[in-house]
């Protein structure tokens, strides 16, 4: 598979983790990785990470680049943004609001490594651990605020089901998108409305067809007697030495980030 | 109309289709194979609408590479597409997209509507508000309207009724009678009394592509049509010394 998102079967280190450990780890990954992809040296280090951690998963990471690559415009997009509209000290070229400057550069590589190193992490995520193992995982993490009467339950299983959902409506919307082409889509227009407007049969087909999914799924959750998530047994998670060392080398992780940061 | 892949090559969703060939030149063709095959993707592939990755895709020989107009392709559950707020407006989308005049645009679509047998009644209704089957025929009318030459069909016949299947096979017929090419990716088996050659795939390869054995769907679908039994007998001798 190389959607992003899609959960892929394996009995790698990753996928024996339990959820909370797993998803604590995510988490504390998650942070560190942004810390480190402020500097070049971090970015580097970043990413020979997630390649041991993906080789650990089992999951081939060259499939995860490719699906990214389809974001390629939008990366473009930011890294122009930065490097011609960051106001600078020393600029490189200044004509009315465009700055060019070698910061604003400097600042457009570091978001999209951020959101490249970022994406690929997410993506092991979802690729080693089902979205009911998520939804556990979020639970333990987030039941701390129950005692401050939060629905912590109902906020893991939302978050969970949001997160199963992106690929599912990113390979509807491709398929919304063909199909419009195929009856002649085009942008028309010169005004920004009438443009905006050209978009309506990408865009609406889209809305309806989540609309009904949300709609579908929880029909079919009540049908399947779900009932909030008040009053439910769980099963006791057993922690083994694959959790705890999880969590330790990913909190040295982040202390090596962290003393990084420091350094650059 | 000549639709030619040639040593094609592409990639969808980590599924590669390589090396594949297939020439479609008029009639209907059915496109079967277990899920996961490979047909959405050999329906990509043919539709002009996706790059490939080797290979090419012509129609009459010209070498085709971005979305032809020549080819329409209707996606399964094409009733999803719906997005205007009546079923002419939706209808007519894609003769105003190639800018064509609103009135002339919405002439056509309501040609295309009855072709489809949208009762004239509900052409100013949103189609939304029309059954599944309604909305299904609406859909398919949307892509009628371009008068393609190469129709590609996915699953059409997946989740309608016995009223909207009736028309769908109507519409099947008008396609025949025209000449167009038609290629339907399907599992109904019934289908294939409506079609000259059947094409299976299997793990991305096509690994039969022969004409339609179903001659006694044939030769009962000749019989419901016509009195004349020799006529029939000679097609039907005719279509079973094609088949050896």
């Amino acid at each position: 598979m190389n959607m992003l998102g899609f959960y892929q079967r394996g009995d790698s280190v990753l996928h024996c983790i339990s959820p909370s450990s797993l998803v604590t780890s995510y988490f504390i990954l998650l942070i560190a990785v942004v810390m480190l992809s402020s500097s070049l040296p971090g970015i580097v280090l970043s990413i020979l990470l997630i390649i041991i951690l993906y080789s650990y998963g089992g999951i081939a990471l060259l499939p995860a680049v490719r699906a990214l690559w389809r974001f390629r415009a939008f990366m473009i997009t930011i890294f122009l943004m930065n490097a011609f509209f960051q106001p600078a000290a020393e600029p490189l070229f200044s004509w009315w609001i465009i700055t060019l400057s070698s910061d604003g550069m400097m600042i457009g590589l570091r978001m999209i490594a951020t959101i490249v190193l970022v994406t690929l992490l997410s993506s092991l995520l979802t690729a080693v651990a089902t979205p009911l193992k998520i939804t556990d995982g979020l639970r333990a993490l987030l039941h701390p605020f129950s005692y401050l009467h939060l629905r912590t339950d109902e906020i893991a299983l939302i978050i969970s089901i949001a997160i199963t959902m992106i690929p599912v409506l990113a390979r509807e919307g491709r398929y919304i998108m063909l199909s419009s082409r195929s009856r002649g889509f085009a942008v028309h227009g010169n005004k920004i409305k009438e443009r905006v407007l050209s978009f309506v049969p990408l865009v609406l087909p889209l809305f309806l067809s989540a609309f009904r999914k949300a709609d579908d799924l929880t029909s079919a959750m009540e049908a399947r007697g779900y009932r909030g998530e008040y009053g439910r047994k769980r099963k006791k998670v057993h922690y083994a030495k694959a959790d705890v060392l999880s969590i330790i080398l990913s909190i040295l992780v982040f202390a090596g980030a962290a003393a990084l940061g420091g350094v650059y | 109309m000549e639709l030619k892949l040639e040593h094609a090559a592409f990639t969808q969703d980590d599924f590669t289709i390589s090396d594949i060939s297939l020439t479609l030149h008029g009639g209907i063709s059915l496109l079967t194979g277990k899920s996961g095959a490979g047909k959405t993707t050999l329906l990509l592939m043919l539709s002009s609408l996706v790059v490939l990755k080797e290979g090419t895709l012509s129609l009459d020989g010209r070498i085709l590479t971005s979305h032809d107009s020549h080819i329409g392709i209707i996606f399964q559950y094409p009733e999803r597409q719906l997005f205007a707020s009546t079923v002419l407006l939706d209808t007519s989308y894609a003769l105003r997209a190639r800018g064509i005049g609103r009135r002339e645009a919405e002439e056509r679509a309501k040609e295309a509507l009855k072709e489809v047998a949208i009762d004239e009644s509900k052409w100013n209704e949103s189609p939304f508000a029309l059954s599944g089957g309604e909305r299904r025929r609406v859909a398919i009318a949307g892509t009628l309207i371009s008068d393609p030459d190469v129709l590609l069909m996915d699953e059409p016949t997946v989740g309608i009724d016995g009223y909207g299947y009736e028309r769908f096979l109507d519409i099947l017929e008008k396609l025949k009678r025209r000449g167009k090419t038609v290629l339907i990716a399907t599992h109904d088996e019934n289908l294939e009394e409506y079609a000259e050659r059947v094409i299976v795939m299997d793990g991305g390869r096509i690994v039969r592509d022969s004409k339609s054995r179903s001659w006694l769907s044939f030769l009962a679908s000749r019989l419901s049509t016509s009195c004349d039994i020799e006529a029939v007998a000679e097609a039907a001798v005719e279509k079973v010394r094609g088949l050896r």
